[in-house]
Protein backbone atom coordinates (compact mmCIF):
# COMPACT_ATOMS: atom_id res chain seq x y z
CA UNK A 1 0.00 0.00 0.00
CA UNK A 2 2.18 3.37 -1.36
CA UNK A 3 0.50 6.69 -1.86
CA UNK A 4 1.79 8.21 -4.98
CA UNK A 5 1.51 11.38 -6.31
CA UNK A 6 0.02 11.42 -10.20
CA UNK A 7 -0.82 14.16 -12.19
CA UNK A 8 -4.82 15.43 -12.38
CA UNK A 9 -6.80 14.63 -15.36
CA UNK A 10 -7.03 18.64 -16.56
CA UNK A 11 -10.90 17.98 -17.62
CA UNK A 12 -12.50 16.19 -14.24
CA UNK A 13 -13.70 19.07 -12.90
CA UNK A 14 -15.82 19.41 -16.08
CA UNK A 15 -16.74 15.79 -16.10
CA UNK A 16 -17.75 16.02 -12.34
CA UNK A 17 -20.57 18.77 -12.80
CA UNK A 18 -21.62 16.70 -16.19
CA UNK A 19 -22.18 13.63 -14.40
CA UNK A 20 -23.49 15.02 -11.42
CA UNK A 21 -21.02 15.19 -8.99
CA UNK A 22 -21.82 18.42 -7.82
CA UNK A 23 -20.06 18.43 -4.12
CA UNK A 24 -16.52 17.48 -5.40
CA UNK A 25 -15.36 20.95 -4.34
CA UNK A 26 -16.73 22.00 -0.50
CA UNK A 27 -16.22 25.81 0.66
CA UNK A 28 -13.24 25.89 -2.06
CA UNK A 29 -11.43 22.91 -0.25
CA UNK A 30 -10.79 20.16 -2.97
CA UNK A 31 -13.72 16.31 -1.50
CA UNK A 32 -12.42 14.85 -4.36
CA UNK A 33 -8.71 14.88 -4.65
CA UNK A 34 -6.85 13.13 -7.36
CA UNK A 35 -3.18 14.30 -6.85
CA UNK A 36 -2.18 11.45 -5.47
CA UNK A 37 -3.83 7.61 -5.55
CA UNK A 38 -3.29 4.69 -3.31
CA UNK A 39 -1.49 1.96 -4.60
CA UNK A 40 -2.18 -2.09 -3.24
CA UNK A 41 -1.22 -5.27 -4.51
CA UNK A 42 -3.96 -7.57 -4.85
CA UNK A 43 -2.99 -9.60 -2.51
CA UNK A 44 -3.48 -6.60 -0.09
CA UNK A 45 -6.88 -6.00 -1.33
CA UNK A 46 -8.39 -10.04 -1.31
CA UNK A 47 -6.61 -11.45 1.34
CA UNK A 48 -6.56 -8.19 3.72
CA UNK A 49 -9.59 -6.22 2.80
CA UNK A 50 -12.26 -8.77 0.74
CA UNK A 51 -12.39 -11.57 2.59
CA UNK A 52 -11.85 -9.42 6.51
CA UNK A 53 -15.09 -7.70 4.83
CA UNK A 54 -17.26 -10.79 4.47
CA UNK A 55 -16.39 -12.31 7.70
CA UNK A 56 -16.75 -9.06 9.35
CA UNK A 57 -20.09 -8.90 7.65
CA UNK A 58 -21.14 -11.89 8.52
CA UNK A 59 -20.42 -11.77 11.88
CA UNK A 60 -22.47 -8.63 12.49
CA UNK A 61 -25.33 -10.19 10.49
CA UNK A 62 -25.29 -13.19 12.97
CA UNK A 63 -25.44 -10.81 15.81
CA UNK A 64 -29.11 -9.29 14.47
CA UNK A 65 -30.91 -11.84 15.13
CA UNK A 66 -30.06 -12.67 18.60
CA UNK A 67 -30.21 -8.37 19.81
CA UNK A 68 -33.42 -8.37 18.10
CA UNK A 69 -35.04 -10.52 20.42
CA UNK A 70 -33.40 -9.69 23.30
CA UNK A 71 -35.57 -6.37 25.28
CA UNK A 72 -31.85 -5.65 27.22
CA UNK A 73 -29.69 -5.68 24.13
CA UNK A 74 -31.98 -3.04 22.35
CA UNK A 75 -32.16 -1.25 25.49
CA UNK A 76 -28.13 -1.06 25.84
CA UNK A 77 -28.58 0.29 22.40
CA UNK A 78 -30.67 2.82 22.80
CA UNK A 79 -33.30 1.47 20.80
CA UNK A 80 -36.42 3.21 22.01
CA UNK A 81 -39.42 0.76 23.16
CA UNK A 82 -41.69 1.89 20.68
CA UNK A 83 -39.60 0.74 18.17
CA UNK A 84 -38.64 -2.55 19.42
CA UNK A 85 -41.36 -4.78 18.21
CA UNK A 86 -41.33 -2.98 15.02
CA UNK A 87 -37.19 -4.02 14.57
CA UNK A 88 -37.82 -7.06 15.45
CA UNK A 89 -40.82 -8.40 13.02
CA UNK A 90 -38.89 -6.42 10.21
CA UNK A 91 -35.82 -8.95 10.66
CA UNK A 92 -38.03 -11.95 11.27
CA UNK A 93 -39.93 -11.40 7.92
CA UNK A 94 -36.90 -10.96 6.23
CA UNK A 95 -37.44 -7.36 5.15
CA UNK A 96 -34.56 -6.76 2.46
CA UNK A 97 -31.53 -4.20 2.24
CA UNK A 98 -29.36 -2.94 0.25
CA UNK A 99 -26.44 -1.60 1.21
CA UNK A 100 -23.74 -0.67 4.02
CA UNK A 101 -20.26 0.49 4.71
CA UNK A 102 -17.70 -0.54 6.90
CA UNK A 103 -14.69 1.65 8.20
CA UNK A 104 -11.16 0.18 8.29
CA UNK A 105 -7.94 1.07 9.34
CA UNK A 106 -5.37 -0.39 7.79
CA UNK A 107 -2.13 0.46 6.65
CA UNK A 108 -0.80 -2.31 4.12
CA UNK A 109 0.68 -4.58 6.53
CA UNK A 110 -0.93 -5.65 10.09
CA UNK A 111 -4.58 -6.66 9.57
CA UNK A 112 -7.39 -4.63 9.14
CA UNK A 113 -9.29 -3.55 12.23
CA UNK A 114 -12.77 -2.40 12.21
CA UNK A 115 -13.38 1.07 13.45
CA UNK A 116 -17.72 1.28 12.74
CA UNK A 117 -20.31 -0.35 10.18
CA UNK A 118 -22.60 2.66 8.54
CA UNK A 119 -25.20 0.38 7.84
CA UNK A 120 -28.12 2.57 7.96
CA UNK A 121 -26.75 5.75 5.76
CA UNK A 122 -23.33 5.36 4.03
CA UNK A 123 -22.95 8.30 2.24
CA UNK A 124 -19.28 8.90 -0.50
CA UNK A 125 -21.39 6.14 -2.46
CA UNK A 126 -21.50 8.02 -6.41
CA UNK A 127 -17.56 8.77 -5.93
CA UNK A 128 -16.29 5.32 -4.94
CA UNK A 129 -18.92 3.63 -7.43
CA UNK A 130 -19.02 5.62 -10.30
CA UNK A 131 -16.03 8.64 -10.54
CA UNK A 132 -12.92 6.33 -9.07
CA UNK A 133 -13.89 3.90 -11.58
CA UNK A 134 -13.94 6.56 -14.47
CA UNK A 135 -10.64 7.88 -12.72
CA UNK A 136 -9.07 4.76 -13.31
CA UNK A 137 -10.16 4.07 -16.60
CA UNK A 138 -9.39 7.49 -17.97
CA UNK A 139 -6.09 6.90 -16.62
CA UNK A 140 -4.86 4.15 -18.13
CA UNK A 141 -6.77 5.18 -21.59
CA UNK A 142 -4.66 8.47 -21.42
CA UNK A 143 -1.62 6.27 -20.93
CA UNK A 144 -0.81 7.33 -17.24
CA UNK A 145 -1.35 4.23 -15.36
CA UNK A 146 -0.50 0.82 -17.00
CA UNK A 147 -3.01 -1.16 -19.20
CA UNK A 148 -3.01 -3.76 -16.44
CA UNK A 149 -3.77 -1.39 -13.35
CA UNK A 150 -7.23 -2.66 -11.58
CA UNK A 151 -9.54 -1.33 -8.94
CA UNK A 152 -11.41 -2.89 -6.44
CA UNK A 153 -14.75 -2.08 -7.40
CA UNK A 154 -17.66 -3.64 -8.16
CA UNK A 155 -19.98 -1.33 -6.13
CA UNK A 156 -22.30 -0.06 -8.61
CA UNK A 157 -22.85 -3.08 -10.98
CA UNK A 158 -23.31 -4.84 -7.45
CA UNK A 159 -26.11 -2.15 -6.62
CA UNK A 160 -28.11 -2.31 -9.50
CA UNK A 161 -27.98 -6.26 -9.39
CA UNK A 162 -29.26 -6.37 -5.70
CA UNK A 163 -32.53 -3.86 -6.40
CA UNK A 164 -33.44 -6.00 -9.42
CA UNK A 165 -33.50 -9.15 -6.78
CA UNK A 166 -35.38 -7.34 -3.88
CA UNK A 167 -37.49 -5.06 -6.45
CA UNK A 168 -40.60 -7.65 -6.21
CA UNK A 169 -40.22 -7.27 -2.06
CA UNK A 170 -40.54 -3.40 -2.74
CA UNK A 171 -44.02 -2.05 -2.62
CA UNK A 172 -44.36 0.85 -5.56
CA UNK A 173 -44.14 3.87 -5.57
CA UNK A 174 -40.96 3.36 -4.61
CA UNK A 175 -39.35 7.23 -3.35
CA UNK A 176 -36.13 8.23 -2.73
CA UNK A 177 -35.24 10.47 -0.64
CA UNK A 178 -32.71 12.84 1.33
CA UNK A 179 -32.36 16.38 3.48
CA UNK A 180 -33.55 18.94 1.17
CA UNK A 181 -30.33 21.13 1.51
CA UNK A 182 -27.70 18.94 1.65
CA UNK A 183 -26.53 18.93 -2.22
CA UNK A 184 -24.07 16.00 -0.94
CA UNK A 185 -26.85 14.02 -0.24
CA UNK A 186 -29.07 14.66 -2.64
CA UNK A 187 -25.91 13.98 -5.23
CA UNK A 188 -26.10 10.27 -3.30
CA UNK A 189 -29.92 9.71 -3.58
CA UNK A 190 -30.09 10.89 -7.38
CA UNK A 191 -26.95 8.04 -7.60
CA UNK A 192 -29.26 5.19 -6.41
CA UNK A 193 -32.23 6.00 -7.60
CA UNK A 194 -30.15 6.01 -10.99
CA UNK A 195 -29.06 2.85 -10.02
CA UNK A 196 -32.45 1.40 -9.54
CA UNK A 197 -33.61 2.68 -13.00
CA UNK A 198 -30.83 0.82 -14.30
CA UNK A 199 -32.61 -1.97 -12.54
CA UNK A 200 -36.08 -1.21 -14.42
CA UNK A 201 -37.45 0.33 -11.60
CA UNK A 202 -39.66 3.47 -11.97
CA UNK A 203 -38.24 5.81 -9.10
CA UNK A 204 -39.51 8.93 -7.24
CA UNK A 205 -37.26 11.80 -5.51
CA UNK A 206 -39.29 13.82 -2.24
CA UNK A 207 -37.35 16.07 0.09
CA UNK A 208 -37.42 14.39 3.68
CA UNK A 209 -39.35 17.39 4.59
CA UNK A 210 -42.17 17.04 2.19
CA UNK A 211 -42.88 13.52 3.36
CA UNK A 212 -46.66 13.40 4.44
CA UNK A 213 -48.60 11.36 7.30
CA UNK A 214 -51.83 10.54 5.87
CA UNK A 215 -55.25 10.32 8.31
CA UNK A 216 -55.07 6.13 7.12
CA UNK A 217 -51.23 5.89 9.04
CA UNK A 218 -49.54 6.07 5.68
CA UNK A 219 -46.65 8.32 4.74
CA UNK A 220 -47.78 10.26 1.88
CA UNK A 221 -46.17 12.37 -1.22
CA UNK A 222 -46.67 15.41 -2.46
CA UNK A 223 -50.38 14.38 -4.57
CA UNK A 224 -51.34 12.73 -0.72
CA UNK A 225 -50.83 9.24 -2.38
CA UNK A 226 -49.33 6.66 -0.45
CA UNK A 227 -45.78 6.02 -0.35
CA UNK A 228 -44.98 2.14 -0.73
CA UNK A 229 -41.32 1.88 -0.29
CA UNK A 230 -38.92 5.34 1.20
CA UNK A 231 -35.39 4.81 0.05
CA UNK A 232 -34.14 7.76 2.86
CA UNK A 233 -30.99 9.20 3.13
CA UNK A 234 -31.74 9.94 6.73
CA UNK A 235 -30.73 8.03 10.02
CA UNK A 236 -33.06 6.12 11.65
CA UNK A 237 -32.65 7.78 15.07
CA UNK A 238 -33.36 10.90 13.65
CA UNK A 239 -36.68 9.31 12.12
CA UNK A 240 -37.38 8.09 15.65
CA UNK A 241 -37.10 11.61 17.48
CA UNK A 242 -38.68 13.33 14.86
CA UNK A 243 -42.56 14.33 15.37
CA UNK A 244 -43.71 11.38 11.81
CA UNK A 245 -41.62 8.76 14.04
CA UNK A 246 -44.06 7.37 15.96
CA UNK A 247 -46.03 6.57 13.11
CA UNK A 248 -43.50 4.47 11.29
CA UNK A 249 -44.38 0.77 13.38
CA UNK A 250 -48.29 1.09 11.55
CA UNK A 251 -46.88 3.24 8.39
CA UNK A 252 -47.14 0.04 6.16
CA UNK A 253 -43.94 1.46 4.29
CA UNK A 254 -40.82 -0.72 3.32
CA UNK A 255 -38.34 1.05 4.22
CA UNK A 256 -34.42 1.34 2.58
CA UNK A 257 -32.07 0.38 4.74
CA UNK A 258 -34.73 -1.13 6.79
CA UNK A 259 -35.61 -1.31 10.53
CA UNK A 260 -33.23 -3.59 11.70
CA UNK A 261 -30.31 -1.61 10.38
CA UNK A 262 -30.54 0.16 13.02
CA UNK A 263 -29.33 -2.24 15.64
CA UNK A 264 -26.18 -2.40 13.38
CA UNK A 265 -25.69 1.33 12.51
CA UNK A 266 -24.58 1.45 16.27
CA UNK A 267 -21.57 1.64 17.86
CA UNK A 268 -23.21 -0.57 20.51
CA UNK A 269 -22.41 -3.65 17.77
CA UNK A 270 -18.68 -3.26 18.58
CA UNK A 271 -18.42 -4.06 21.96
CA UNK A 272 -20.99 -7.05 21.10
CA UNK A 273 -18.99 -8.21 18.72
CA UNK A 274 -16.06 -8.04 20.88
CA UNK A 275 -18.07 -10.38 23.32
CA UNK A 276 -18.59 -12.42 20.78
CA UNK A 277 -15.21 -12.52 18.94
CA UNK A 278 -13.12 -11.75 21.41
CA UNK A 279 -9.63 -11.44 19.82
CA UNK A 280 -10.41 -11.53 16.19
CA UNK A 281 -7.80 -10.08 14.14
CA UNK A 282 -9.90 -7.37 12.72
CA UNK A 283 -11.74 -6.13 15.95
CA UNK A 284 -10.50 -3.78 18.62
CA UNK A 285 -10.80 -4.26 22.09
CA UNK A 286 -14.53 -2.41 22.57
CA UNK A 287 -16.89 -2.07 25.64
CA UNK A 288 -19.97 -0.50 26.96
CA UNK A 289 -19.11 2.94 28.42
CA UNK A 290 -21.23 2.73 31.48
CA UNK A 291 -19.41 6.03 32.79
CA UNK A 292 -18.85 8.47 30.53
CA UNK A 293 -18.64 11.09 33.05
CA UNK A 294 -15.23 9.82 34.16
CA UNK A 295 -11.88 10.40 32.80
CA UNK A 296 -10.86 8.24 29.82
CA UNK A 297 -7.48 5.82 30.62
CA UNK A 298 -4.67 5.65 28.16
CA UNK A 299 -5.08 3.64 25.02
CA UNK A 300 -9.20 4.26 24.59
CA UNK A 301 -11.32 6.47 22.33
CA UNK A 302 -15.05 7.11 22.93
CA UNK A 303 -17.47 7.38 20.63
CA UNK A 304 -21.44 7.86 21.36
CA UNK A 305 -23.35 4.77 20.18
CA UNK A 306 -24.99 7.02 17.18
CA UNK A 307 -22.79 9.68 15.82
CA UNK A 308 -21.59 10.29 12.12
CA UNK A 309 -18.97 12.14 10.21
CA UNK A 310 -16.42 11.40 13.59
CA UNK A 311 -18.19 14.31 15.55
CA UNK A 312 -17.87 13.97 19.41
CA UNK A 313 -14.78 11.64 19.39
CA UNK A 314 -12.67 11.54 22.46
CA UNK A 315 -8.92 10.07 22.08
CA UNK A 316 -6.85 9.11 24.76
CA UNK A 317 -3.64 8.13 22.83
CA UNK A 318 -0.58 6.89 25.48
CA UNK A 319 2.00 9.48 26.70
CA UNK A 320 -0.91 11.56 28.19
CA UNK A 321 -2.01 13.57 24.55
CA UNK A 322 -5.49 13.97 24.23
CA UNK A 323 -8.12 15.51 21.70
CA UNK A 324 -12.01 15.12 21.09
CA UNK A 325 -13.76 16.78 17.90
CA UNK A 326 -16.84 18.68 18.82
CA UNK A 327 -20.14 17.40 17.45
CA UNK A 328 -24.02 17.64 17.75
CA UNK A 329 -24.51 14.37 19.73
CA UNK A 330 -22.86 15.08 23.46
CA UNK A 331 -25.24 13.44 25.06
CA UNK A 332 -25.51 9.91 24.67
CA UNK A 333 -24.24 6.95 25.72
CA UNK A 334 -20.93 5.61 24.28
CA UNK A 335 -18.83 3.09 23.79
CA UNK A 336 -14.92 2.34 24.54
CA UNK A 337 -12.73 1.03 21.70
CA UNK A 338 -9.34 0.52 22.00
CA UNK A 339 -7.02 3.51 20.63
CA UNK A 340 -5.63 2.53 17.21
CA UNK A 341 -4.53 5.29 15.01
CA UNK A 342 -4.50 5.55 11.75
CA UNK A 343 -1.13 4.77 9.67
CA UNK A 344 0.17 8.15 8.15
CA UNK A 345 1.16 7.95 4.70
CA UNK A 346 2.88 11.98 3.41
CA UNK A 347 0.18 14.33 4.43
CA UNK A 348 -2.46 12.31 5.10
CA UNK A 349 -4.23 9.49 7.54
CA UNK A 350 -6.36 7.21 4.92
CA UNK A 351 -9.47 5.45 6.25
CA UNK A 352 -10.90 2.56 4.21
CA UNK A 353 -14.45 2.75 2.95
CA UNK A 354 -15.10 -1.25 2.33
CA UNK A 355 -18.51 -1.46 0.89
CA UNK A 356 -21.70 -4.00 0.82
CA UNK A 357 -23.77 -4.70 -1.34
CA UNK A 358 -26.26 -7.20 -0.83
CA UNK A 359 -24.29 -9.00 1.31
CA UNK A 360 -21.63 -9.06 -0.90
CA UNK A 361 -17.90 -7.04 -0.42
CA UNK A 362 -17.70 -5.27 -3.37
CA UNK A 363 -14.87 -2.27 -3.40
CA UNK A 364 -13.46 0.12 -1.66
CA UNK A 365 -13.23 3.86 -1.27
CA UNK A 366 -10.47 6.00 0.89
CA UNK A 367 -11.08 8.90 2.63
CA UNK A 368 -8.04 11.03 3.71
CA UNK A 369 -7.83 13.41 6.51
CA UNK A 370 -5.03 15.76 7.90
CA UNK A 371 -6.24 14.42 11.55
CA UNK A 372 -6.39 11.00 12.87
CA UNK A 373 -10.03 11.63 13.15
CA UNK A 374 -12.13 11.30 9.49
CA UNK A 375 -14.42 14.12 9.46
CA UNK A 376 -16.51 15.85 6.74
CA UNK A 377 -12.86 17.70 5.70
CA UNK A 378 -11.55 13.99 4.70
CA UNK A 379 -10.76 14.19 0.77
CA UNK A 380 -11.89 11.77 -1.23
CA UNK A 381 -8.56 9.74 -3.02
CA UNK A 382 -9.33 7.09 -5.49
CA UNK A 383 -6.76 3.67 -5.72
CA UNK A 384 -5.56 1.44 -8.21
CA UNK A 385 -4.21 -2.02 -7.96
CA UNK A 386 -1.08 -2.27 -9.24
CA UNK B 1 -10.25 -8.06 -12.90
CA UNK B 2 -11.61 -7.02 -9.48
CA UNK B 3 -13.99 -4.07 -11.05
CA UNK B 4 -16.52 -3.90 -13.72
CA UNK B 5 -16.00 -4.07 -16.97
CA UNK B 6 -18.83 -1.08 -17.78
CA UNK B 7 -20.45 1.25 -16.04
CA UNK B 8 -23.22 3.93 -16.77
CA UNK B 9 -25.58 6.44 -15.63
CA UNK B 10 -28.71 6.92 -17.34
CA UNK B 11 -30.65 9.41 -15.71
CA UNK B 12 -28.08 12.00 -13.83
CA UNK B 13 -25.50 13.83 -16.22
CA UNK B 14 -27.81 14.15 -18.85
CA UNK B 15 -31.22 16.54 -17.32
CA UNK B 16 -31.30 17.75 -14.52
CA UNK B 17 -33.17 15.44 -11.83
CA UNK B 18 -36.61 17.17 -10.52
CA UNK B 19 -37.88 16.55 -7.25
CA UNK B 20 -41.25 15.55 -6.91
CA UNK B 21 -43.75 17.92 -6.91
CA UNK B 22 -42.18 20.69 -8.96
CA UNK B 23 -44.26 19.35 -11.97
CA UNK B 24 -46.80 21.91 -12.86
CA UNK B 25 -49.44 19.52 -15.27
CA UNK B 26 -52.81 19.22 -14.60
CA UNK B 27 -53.80 16.03 -12.63
CA UNK B 28 -56.72 14.18 -11.87
CA UNK B 29 -57.51 13.54 -7.73
CA UNK B 30 -59.76 10.62 -6.84
CA UNK B 31 -60.69 10.54 -3.26
CA UNK B 32 -62.99 7.94 -1.84
CA UNK B 33 -65.22 8.44 0.97
CA UNK B 34 -67.64 7.05 2.98
CA UNK B 35 -68.99 10.18 4.70
CA UNK B 36 -69.28 13.66 4.08
CA UNK B 37 -67.28 14.49 6.69
CA UNK B 38 -64.28 12.10 5.51
CA UNK B 39 -64.94 14.09 2.19
CA UNK B 40 -65.03 17.66 4.20
CA UNK B 41 -62.09 16.65 6.36
CA UNK B 42 -59.26 15.59 3.59
CA UNK B 43 -59.90 19.21 2.65
CA UNK B 44 -62.71 19.56 -0.12
CA UNK B 45 -65.40 22.30 0.41
CA UNK B 46 -68.38 21.50 1.89
CA UNK B 47 -70.31 22.62 -1.34
CA UNK B 48 -67.96 20.15 -3.52
CA UNK B 49 -68.65 17.45 -0.92
CA UNK B 50 -72.52 17.77 -1.09
CA UNK B 51 -72.37 18.01 -4.79
CA UNK B 52 -70.50 14.83 -4.93
CA UNK B 53 -72.76 12.91 -2.71
CA UNK B 54 -75.91 14.07 -4.22
CA UNK B 55 -74.53 12.85 -7.74
CA UNK B 56 -73.92 9.34 -6.22
CA UNK B 57 -77.08 8.89 -4.70
CA UNK B 58 -78.86 9.63 -8.16
CA UNK B 59 -76.60 7.59 -9.72
CA UNK B 60 -76.96 5.01 -7.11
CA UNK B 61 -80.87 5.53 -7.83
CA UNK B 62 -81.04 5.28 -11.24
CA UNK B 63 -78.60 2.86 -11.89
CA UNK B 64 -77.24 1.30 -9.00
CA UNK B 65 -77.25 -3.17 -9.80
CA UNK B 66 -80.90 -4.39 -8.89
CA UNK B 67 -81.70 -8.24 -8.63
CA UNK B 68 -85.48 -9.74 -8.78
CA UNK B 69 -85.07 -11.33 -4.83
CA UNK B 70 -83.10 -10.99 -1.92
CA UNK B 71 -81.44 -13.71 -2.05
CA UNK B 72 -79.29 -12.92 -5.49
CA UNK B 73 -78.64 -9.55 -4.69
CA UNK B 74 -76.70 -11.22 -1.31
CA UNK B 75 -74.46 -13.77 -3.19
CA UNK B 76 -72.96 -10.92 -4.32
CA UNK B 77 -73.37 -7.93 -1.74
CA UNK B 78 -73.78 -10.32 1.56
CA UNK B 79 -75.93 -8.20 4.50
CA UNK B 80 -75.41 -4.78 2.35
CA UNK B 81 -78.86 -5.86 0.79
CA UNK B 82 -81.97 -3.39 0.61
CA UNK B 83 -85.37 -3.72 -0.81
CA UNK B 84 -85.82 -0.85 -3.14
CA UNK B 85 -88.28 1.88 -1.44
CA UNK B 86 -90.73 2.79 -4.13
CA UNK B 87 -92.21 -0.68 -5.70
CA UNK B 88 -91.26 -3.67 -3.60
CA UNK B 89 -89.75 -7.30 -4.83
CA UNK B 90 -86.63 -5.10 -6.22
CA UNK B 91 -83.23 -5.53 -4.47
CA UNK B 92 -79.88 -3.48 -4.71
CA UNK B 93 -76.91 -2.94 -2.59
CA UNK B 94 -76.66 0.07 -0.45
CA UNK B 95 -74.17 2.54 -1.04
CA UNK B 96 -71.41 2.09 0.41
CA UNK B 97 -69.83 5.24 -0.47
CA UNK B 98 -68.63 8.09 -3.40
CA UNK B 99 -66.16 8.25 -5.73
CA UNK B 100 -65.53 11.86 -6.02
CA UNK B 101 -62.85 13.38 -8.91
CA UNK B 102 -60.93 16.93 -9.33
CA UNK B 103 -59.09 18.17 -11.75
CA UNK B 104 -55.91 19.82 -9.91
CA UNK B 105 -54.38 22.69 -11.86
CA UNK B 106 -51.08 24.41 -10.52
CA UNK B 107 -52.15 27.87 -9.60
CA UNK B 108 -56.00 27.36 -8.74
CA UNK B 109 -58.46 25.72 -6.44
CA UNK B 110 -59.80 22.05 -7.38
CA UNK B 111 -62.68 21.83 -10.51
CA UNK B 112 -65.06 19.36 -9.65
CA UNK B 113 -65.48 16.96 -12.54
CA UNK B 114 -67.55 13.62 -11.11
CA UNK B 115 -69.22 11.57 -8.43
CA UNK B 116 -70.11 7.63 -8.87
CA UNK B 117 -71.42 5.59 -6.27
CA UNK B 118 -68.95 2.91 -4.78
CA UNK B 119 -70.51 -0.91 -2.98
CA UNK B 120 -68.99 -3.20 -1.06
CA UNK B 121 -69.16 -6.54 -2.26
CA UNK B 122 -69.51 -9.90 -0.05
CA UNK B 123 -65.90 -9.89 0.17
CA UNK B 124 -65.46 -6.68 1.53
CA UNK B 125 -64.18 -5.10 -1.96
CA UNK B 126 -65.12 -1.92 -3.03
CA UNK B 127 -66.34 -1.22 -6.41
CA UNK B 128 -67.09 1.85 -8.15
CA UNK B 129 -69.88 1.75 -10.75
CA UNK B 130 -69.25 4.79 -13.61
CA UNK B 131 -71.06 5.49 -16.86
CA UNK B 132 -68.23 4.29 -19.47
CA UNK B 133 -70.36 6.43 -22.46
CA UNK B 134 -69.34 9.60 -21.29
CA UNK B 135 -70.08 11.14 -24.40
CA UNK B 136 -73.57 10.20 -24.96
CA UNK B 137 -74.35 9.22 -20.90
CA UNK B 138 -75.71 6.20 -19.40
CA UNK B 139 -79.61 5.53 -18.77
CA UNK B 140 -80.74 3.69 -15.91
CA UNK B 141 -80.74 0.38 -15.16
CA UNK B 142 -82.14 -2.42 -14.10
CA UNK B 143 -79.84 -4.99 -14.66
CA UNK B 144 -77.05 -6.18 -12.75
CA UNK B 145 -73.09 -5.56 -12.72
CA UNK B 146 -73.07 -3.90 -16.17
CA UNK B 147 -76.53 -2.51 -18.17
CA UNK B 148 -77.03 0.54 -20.38
CA UNK B 149 -73.56 1.55 -20.16
CA UNK B 150 -73.24 1.51 -16.70
CA UNK B 151 -70.09 -0.86 -15.21
CA UNK B 152 -68.15 -1.43 -12.26
CA UNK B 153 -64.43 -1.19 -11.37
CA UNK B 154 -62.88 -1.83 -8.16
CA UNK B 155 -61.44 0.88 -6.35
CA UNK B 156 -57.71 1.06 -5.74
CA UNK B 157 -57.75 3.61 -2.85
CA UNK B 158 -58.16 2.85 0.48
CA UNK B 159 -61.89 5.07 1.81
CA UNK B 160 -60.83 7.85 3.09
CA UNK B 161 -58.00 7.77 1.50
CA UNK B 162 -54.84 8.97 1.86
CA UNK B 163 -56.04 12.67 3.50
CA UNK B 164 -52.54 14.22 4.14
CA UNK B 165 -53.47 16.18 7.51
CA UNK B 166 -49.86 16.99 8.22
CA UNK B 167 -46.23 17.67 6.73
CA UNK B 168 -42.82 18.29 7.57
CA UNK B 169 -43.04 15.82 10.42
CA UNK B 170 -39.20 14.57 9.27
CA UNK B 171 -36.38 16.82 9.56
CA UNK B 172 -36.40 18.24 12.85
CA UNK B 173 -33.29 16.28 13.76
CA UNK B 174 -31.22 17.21 10.43
CA UNK B 175 -32.37 20.87 10.89
CA UNK B 176 -30.84 20.61 14.46
CA UNK B 177 -27.68 19.18 13.88
CA UNK B 178 -26.97 21.80 10.24
CA UNK B 179 -23.87 22.92 10.62
CA UNK B 180 -21.82 19.62 12.01
CA UNK B 181 -21.12 18.36 8.35
CA UNK B 182 -22.45 18.10 5.01
CA UNK B 183 -24.28 15.17 5.33
CA UNK B 184 -26.36 13.52 7.33
CA UNK B 185 -25.36 10.20 6.34
CA UNK B 186 -22.03 9.65 7.56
Amino acid sequence: MRRIPIAERSDWRASAERLGFHFHTVDGAPYWDERAYYAFTLEQVERDLETPTLELHEMAMGLVGEIVASEFLMHRLGIPEHYRDWIARAWREGSPHLYGRMDLAYDGRAPAKLYELNYDTPTSLYEAAFFQWLWLEEQIDRGVLPRDADQYNLIQENLVETIATIAPLLPRPLYFSAVRDSPEDQGTVAYLADCAEQAGLATRRIAIEDIGLGADGRYTDLDDAPIGTLFKLYPLEFMFADAFGEALPTARVVLLEPPWKAVLSNKGILPLLWERHRGHPNLLPAFFDDRPDLALPAGWVRKPLLSREGANIEVHAGAGERWHSDGPYGDAPCIRQAFHPLARFDRGYPLVGSWVVGDRASGIGLREDDSLITRDSARFVPHAIL
Amino acid sequence: MKRSRRLALIAIGQMPVLLAGCAEEEKLRQGFYTSIEACRSDGNSAEVCDKALKAAADAHANASPKYASREQCVQDYGDLCTERAQGGGVWMPLMAGFMLSQMLGANRSPAYVDANPVYRDRAGRYNERFCDRGDVGCGSSSGGASYGGWRQRPVDIAPNRAITTTRAGFGRSSSERSGWGRSFGG
